[in-house]
């Protein structure tokens, strides 16, 4: 049997050696112009955002112009990182079903399962091997985090503390999964494991809980404070350790920090040792499950909330005649997940309403409404930016299909437009929800010098925001298939997870600085006949009226953009021959 | 049912198949075989609509298949080698959505016997991913048998089947053949042409060599010997590329 040592002399050969090849090979690939330039774009991204210096302010460090906060917001970022972590290990031991596994790939699983290794040697190789993943995290967060208010200025502070936090919860992670399995090997039956995990989670966070809602309904502002006292703080004392060294702002106060972070990830290490179960199965089981979705996702067929594929009912009944488009929707729709039906968003909606009504006049929802709804409403931002980019059941996950669509008794733009109209309707109904969410929480919390932002106002410009959704989206949409329609290898490549670098991100940056300057070219036409025309009716019927029909203008321009587009698109796609544009 | 009359596809300067023409009557089965690269996948994808020709003219059932592409795809059906099917789609949910794509309205009475007929019925409600391969090509023919094409384009049409399930596929040609569809396969499998073929086109590097009956190709290059095989003659027609 190989000892511990031996075992992490063959890591540190693999991990070297597979280093070095990765590297040679990516440095090989970079003699394609295509690959040179998506490096150059690569490494130009990397030196804008983190390295590039912006200029400093009076009496700060250099960061950047926009996300400043006050010092007095330092302990709010220990209490928040400390509430999301609880969060994380809570949910650590809550969602915990199946039994115990490691990640091993299929390879070496094939290698060293056989191989006279015990297995606290295998545990060995694979704590150290996430330990070392960490490393790559903790410098990527490193990076991203160097300006982030509240953060250490110093770079390597912030590196020992992002790894700590990384391979702590990773340990604590692998050692609740042990003992989990361990209860059950014990004949406890899974429901009931749960059952004691859920029970043991709502003691820890139930007390705590439950004593900020008494301060909350006895007037008591929740500061700062009050998360650093009772039983909030005993809770949160652990993960207070834990992110303290990332959040050092000086030598003295790192290496004061250092240690205890140290020791508990250290505990953590003894723990998972002296916890450790049969993992093998579960390991071999979870290293197929992710082979195969890696084969997927070189296959493009790794789509954003679709999860095991397991059969769902129909999403609606498909009618015997009618447009052939919805039968797209309808395919694509299945490709889902079973929860993103109509009734479920209908169910969420009358939640929020019914929720935001209920709870409008209390203390509670006071305080944290307003925070949350600007959250809210940010994060709809981002999902209408991003979410086309990454809700893939329109024509890039049917690339495989193409030959078949183009069988198909149809014109291009009837398959083109039916491909786009699932992730159209899934993020509208996601962003829909979002800003009714918004427009329900932020009103509580509006300052008086803001008194002009009325209620009216407020739902005025929700249901504009709201019309303007579907087509923002389609108009996305189009952008993107049309990318996969126009430069189908270049978005398989995009889509394949294989060996990737510097070169292949600045691929990507590239297409979407090219999809983005697309959609500000469409929206031009928008602006200035929609400016137009608040300007002219503006002069007549005041404000409101104006920015109404300013932006029914403004969305019939976008979707007359989005037709001929459509059409445009089609007659390529009817010309389209994949087997020829994907040859290498 | 099936006319092609100069039909020429090229890809830049290469020329993938010249100046083919010939025709499938109803009732004819069409064996187009020749030696690897010799355009044969580029020819079936040329006459189902998939890829434009780059000239000549291909009509099917009376459509012109460049002005009038939509009549042409109803009455065809193209069956790819390899089954390309929607993951999150059962058996009776592809047969349901290719039956909207192509208004077949009563589409479960048809849908039931295709089904039984390929010996799936009991994976009705399966994903492609609970499928063998060989019934994820059922799958695909029932799908495209679905609207009661007049034409068919088989590629490679017995790949990963059985033996039963290449006997039952052989006996499913011959019968479509039979109530009048016009059906052209592509295949190495020279057993198969034999068996099944009424006609014989054999392609090399993108030229037509020989187009006939299995008869009439055999006796152009039996050179009056008698007895030989497919085999034989296919290798004289297409010799050179092996040398």
């Amino acid at each position: 049997m190989a000892s511990a040592s031996e075992v992490v002399r063959a890591l540190v050969y693999l991990k070297v050696t597979s280093f070095r090849n990765v590297l040679v090979s990516r440095l090989r690939r970079i003699k394609q112009p295509k690959y040179l330039v998506g490096a150059l774009f690569g490494v130009a991204y990397f030196w804008f955002f983190f390295f590039r210096r912006y200029p400093t302010r009076p009496g700060g460090r250099p960061g950047s112009p926009f996300n400043d906060l006050p010092t007095a917001g330092l302990p709010m970022v220990l209490i928040i990182g400390s509430i999301v972590l609880l969060v994380f290990v809570a949910l650590c031991w809550a969602l915990r079903r199946q039994r115990a596994a490691l990640s091993f790939t299929e390879a070496e699983i094939a290698f060293l399962f056989p191989a006279p290794v015990g297995r606290p040697a295998l545990i060995h190789y694979r704590l150290i091997s996430a330990a070392l993943a960490s490393l790559f995290t903790a410098v990527i967060l490193a990076l991203f985090s160097r300006q982030w208010s509240g953060i250490s200025p110093h770079a390597l502070f912030r590196f020992a503390g992002w790894w700590l936090i990384f391979s702590t919860v990773s340990l604590h992670t692998i050692g609740s999964g042990f003992v989990i399995t361990r209860w059950q090997d014990r004949g406890i039956p899974p429901l009931r494991c749960q059952l004691i995990a859920w029970g043991t989670i709502a003691l820890i966070v139930g007390l705590p809980l439950g004593w900020l809602w008494s301060r909350a309904n006895a007037g008591i502002e929740l500061t700062a404070d009050v998360f650093e006292h009772g039983p909030v703080a005993w809770v949160l004392y652990p993960f207070r350790l834990l992110l303290a060294p990332v959040l050092a702002a000086g030598l003295h106060a790192f290496l004061n920090s250092l240690w205890p972070a140290l020791l508990l990830y250290a505990a953590h290490y003894w723990w998972v040792l002296r916890v450790q179960v049969g993992f093998e199965e579960a390991s071999i089981a979870k290293a197929e499950k992710r082979a195969q979705q890696l084969a997927a996702i070189r296959a493009g067929k790794w789509r954003l909330g679709s999860g095991k594929e397991k059969a769902r009912p129909p999403p609606f009944n498909l009618a015997r005649g009618g447009r052939p488009e919805l039968a797209f929707l309808w395919k694509n729709l299945l490709g889902t997940r079973e929860y993103l039906t109509l009734r479920n968003a209908l169910i969420a909606a009358a939640i929020i309403i019914v929720a935001g009504t209920w709870f409008a006049d209390s203390a509670f929802m006071k305080a944290v409404g307003p925070p949350i709804g600007v959250v809210t409403l940010i994060f709809s931002a981002y999902a209408l930016v991003l979410g086309p980019q990454l809700a893939r059941q329109d024509y890039r996950s049917d690339m495989a299909n193409t030959d078949i669509l183009k069988t198909y008794p149809l014109r291009g733009w009837q398959i083109m437009l039916g491909e786009m109209l699932t992730p159209a309707v899934v993020l509208t109904g996601i962003i829909w929800l979002m800003l009714l969410a918004g427009a329900m929480l932020v009103p509580h919390g509006i300052p008086p010098r803001m008194n002009w932002l009325t209620p009216r106002l407020i739902i005025l410009a929700t249901i504009g925001a709201a019309l303007l959704v579907p087509v923002l989206c389609m108009t996305q949409l189009l952008i993107v298939n049309a990318g996969a329609v126009l430069f189908p290898a270049w978005m398989q490549n995009s889509a394949a997870r294989g060996p990737q670098g510097i070169e292949v991100m600045g691929q990507r940056i590239l297409f979407m600085v090219v999809q983005m300057l697309t959609l500000i070219i469409m929206l031009l036409p928008v602006s200035i006949v929609g400016g137009i025309a608040f300007f002219v009716v503006h002069l007549l019927a005041g404000n409101v009226i104006a920015a109404a029909v300013a932006l029914l203008l403004g969305i019939a321009v976008l979707a007359t953009e989005i037709g001929v587009g459509v059409w445009l698109l089609g007659s390529r796609f009817e010309k389209l021959d994949l087997s020829q544009e994907l040859r290498p | 049912m099936i006319e092609v009359r100069g039909l020429g596809k090229k890809y830049g300067d290469f020329t993938a198949v010249r100046d083919l023409s010939f025709s499938v009557r109803p009732g004819q089965v069409l064996g187009l075989v020749g030696p690897n690269g010799a355009g044969k996948t580029t020819t079936l994808r040329c006459l189902a609509g998939i890829i434009p020709a780059t000239s000549g003219e291909v009509t099917i059932n009376g459509n012109d298949l460049a002005n009038a592409p939509i009549a042409a795809k109803r009455a065809l059906a193209f069956f790819p080698d390899e089954p390309r099917l929607f993951d999150y789609l059962t058996v009776r949910q592809h047969l349901a959505f290719v039956a909207r794509v192509y208004g077949v309205t009563n589409h479960e009475a048809i849908a039931q016997p295709l089904l039984d007929e390929f010996e799936i019925a009991d994976k009705a409600d399966e994903l492609p991913g609970a499928l063998s391969r060989g019934m994820k090509q059922k799958l695909i023919i029932a799908c495209g048998l679905l609207h009661s094409p007049r034409v068919l384009f088989f590629d490679e049409p017995l790949t990963g089947l059985d033996p039963l399930g290449i006997r039952r596929m052989k006996k499913s040609i011959k019968q479509r053949a039979q109530d009048g569809a016009a059906i052209v396969l592509s295949s190495h499998l020279l057993h198969l042409l034999e068996e099944v073929c009424s006609n014989v086109l054999i392609l090399k590097q993108g030229t037509k060599i020989a187009d006939g009956t299995l008869a009439e190709v055999t006796a152009q290059f039996s050179n009056g010997e008698a007895g030989v095989s497919l085999e034989e003659i296919f290798v004289r027609a297409t010799g050179d590329s092996e040398r």
